[in-house]
């Protein structure tokens, strides 16, 4: 049985949020330098603006991002009890997600080559209607997370 | 019962199947007869182009025959199967129990012929969005035909209900719906949509038109000319209205709900009651003005196709005191249901504050940009407070039972109360900023499912006391 205390994501997500950024700045750098160099072929002018845009847009949501890092993973937490998920999301915005284990239709799991080197999972639930994201919490515990599911769905179903 | 052998559909399913083939090709081949005309005009052989359109027609008649001689079906003890394919041999097996919907259709004009179309939706998702099988033009012996084999096959004796709820719609009732739909409103729409396709010096030539010639004729004409439109298409809404709900009949059968409407095309629906996800009333204004309610099932449907298909009316119009009345014949376990009305000042003020930011967003850049004529976008700030108020007092979400929540709102001048059943409700969002959480409000969003896809129902600004009670019951 899992504790039905409520729990961040494991710290280690936080540097992979921060390498996600990292790589975002990367190719937002690269898109710049590719519109700069067409810039040299032909249309300058407009090619000069696009470099600039894209570089102020790139730069601002990586710094946003970069910053809102803490936040992020302070105010993003999950409950999981018998009955129940409970996602909670955010400070100055809060949400608070209830999604019966009743109600879910599958559970999937993620993980790209960042979640792979921390040897995290992101789980997806899915429900008839919707479906909600855990950004990545430890292999194992996604696994029995997923049994949990099954188990929990299994008797759920029989007792209806 | 034998296996019988397969048969195949009446003759004039071929004339169906035709006309589904021209439509398909309908505009590679006009493009090929306008491409073909100059040639024509040049041969001098445009005598010969009706000749052209005939041979056209006689090709398509091969695959139309084809398609028609190849669609078989057959009515085995355990299962319906379809058989069609004209190269590609196909065999499509529909176990009886699987059978959620049997829906039949039936044009006027087949009606002499004692002709139906039947479509047989099941429960599995299948790839291709449509209903499972559809029999095209059928004797409408085969409906009956099909329930007897289903019954025998599912073993399912009709229980003698001592009597089956049963509504019929009277005239007044439907003179009533067709008066106070606001579907005639959709002109506006379109006009503007059509406004939209035109090129920019189309569009500045039409507004000089107009403004050159409104000097011209007198404003009266001008709000006349307007209200005529309007007019014309109220009337012409009223008759579409009063063709499509013609004799609109609800019948419940064990655990069916049957809809039959239409005049032209009479169509019959079948809905499985553990298909319903929510049940949902729904007031437009002028309807809500008068006391008067449009009961509709949302249900799961495979149709994508028809969007009618996820928001099923069993009842066009109801006063809103007899609703009650009405729901317990047909659903008996429902809890009676007030719809109410949220007097809270700052829910209200609230809500007028954001449509009036959004209306400010549209109306200020208007009048400062385009002087003399952009004072009129404050029409539309006028329009946005009503609508706004009127959301505000909307507003509600209550337990009625441990089973049962309601949940109200509107958009755009219509109101609507859902009614769901806890297990249909699939996850439950409760929605704050800082600042509503000094203030101890919040919002609540619910997703349920609604035809193929998830759909979700918000809430806004109601007291948190209030949604932890929903939280409560929905968490038990």
């Amino acid at each position: 049985m899992p504790t039905q205390s409520i729990k961040h994501l494991p710290k280690t997500i936080k540097t992979i949020w921060i390498w996600t950024s990292l790589i975002e700045l990367t190719l937002g750098l690269l898109f710049a330098i590719g519109t700069w160099l067409l810039s040299r072929w032909f249309a300058p002018t407009f090619w000069h603006m696009t470099t600039i845009a894209i570089l102020i847009l790139t730069l601002l949501i990586v710094i946003i991002e970069l910053v809102l890092v803490n936040y992020r993973w302070q105010f993003n937490t999950y409950l999981v009890n018998p009955r129940q998920f409970e996602l909670h999301d955010g400070y100055f915005f809060r949400k608070q997600t209830v999604i019966p284990i009743a109600q879910i239709q599958n559970i999937k799991l993620e993980q790209g080559p960042l979640l792979r080197l921390k040897h995290l999972q992101a789980v997806t639930l899915v429900t008839a209607a919707s479906s909600h994201k855990i950004a990545g919490i430890p292999a194992a515990e996604s696994e029995q997370f997923k049994s949990l599911v099954m188990a929990l769905a299994q008797e759920a179903r029989t007792d209806d | 019962m034998t296996n019988p052998t397969p048969q195949r559909l009446h003759p004039l399913a071929l004339i169906n199947e035709f006309y589904h083939l021209i439509r398909e090709w309908v505009i590679p081949l006009i493009v090929l007869l306008i491409s073909l005309t100059p040639v024509l005009l040049k041969a001098h052989l445009t005598g010969w182009l009706p000749v052209a359109i005939i041979v056209i027609l006689l090709v398509f008649l091969i695959p139309a025959g084809l398609r028609y001689w190849t669609f078989k079906f057959a009515l085995t003890t355990d299962s319906l199967v379809i058989y069609s394919g004209v190269f590609n041999h196909q065999t499509n097996h529909i176990p009886y129990q699987r059978i959620q919907s049997v829906n039949q259709t039936q044009w006027a004009f087949l009606k002499p012929f004692n002709l139906i179309t039947l479509s047989v939706e099941t429960a599995g998702h299948s790839s291709s969005d449509r209903p499972e099988a559809v029999l095209a033009v059928v004797n409408a012996t085969v409906y009956a035909q099909l329930m007897a084999a289903q019954q025998a096959a599912t073993l399912v004796t009709p229980t003698a209900v001592p009597q089956i709820p049963t509504y019929t719609i009277n005239r007044r009732d439907l003179r009533e719906f067709a008066l106070t739909s606001p579907a005639f409103l959709s002109v506006f729409l379109l006009i503007l949509a059509g406004f939209g396709k035109l090129s920019e010096s189309a569009r500045k030539a039409l507004i000089n038109w107009a403004f050159s010639s409104a000097q011209h004729i007198s404003l009266l004409s001008i709000i006349g000319l307007i209200l005529a439109t309007v007019l014309l298409f109220y009337l012409g809404s009223i008759v579409t209205l009063i063709m499509t709900y013609y004799g609109f009949t609800l019948t419940r059968q064990g655990d069916h709900l049957i809809v039959r409407r239409g005049w032209f095309k009479t169509r019959q629906t079948e809905i499985a009651i553990d298909r319903i996800q929510a049940i949902r009333l729904k007031q437009p204004l002028l309807r809500h003005w008068l006391h008067l309610v449009t009961v509709q099932l949302v249900v799961i449907s495979n149709d994508h196709k028809n969007d009618d298909a996820a928001n099923v009316i069993v009842m066009p119009v109801i006063k809103q005191a007899t609703v009650n009345h009405f729901l317990t014949t047909f659903f008996p376990q429902l809890p009676p249901l007030t719809l109410t009305r949220n007097t809270d000042p700052r829910t209200c003020w609230w809500n007028l504050r954001n449509y009036g930011l959004v209306g400010l967003l549209i109306c200020l850049p208007f009048s400062i940009l385009w002087r003399r004529w952009g004072s009129l976008s404050w029409l539309i700030w006028g329009l946005l407070m009503p609508m706004g108020l009127l959301r505000s007092h909307a507003s509600s979400a209550q337990v009625l039972t441990p089973r049962y929540l309601m949940i109200s709102t509107s958009r755009w001048f219509t109101r609507n109360d859902y009614l769901f059943q806890r297990q249909h409700v699939q996850s439950l969002e409760l929605r704050q900023s800082i600042w509503l959480h000094k203030h101890a409000y919040g919002h609540i969003r619910l997703h349920f499912r609604a035809g193929q896809h998830g759909r979700s129902q918000t809430v806004r600004y109601l007291p948190i006391t209030q949604l932890q009670r929903i939280r409560q019951w929905y968490e038990r």
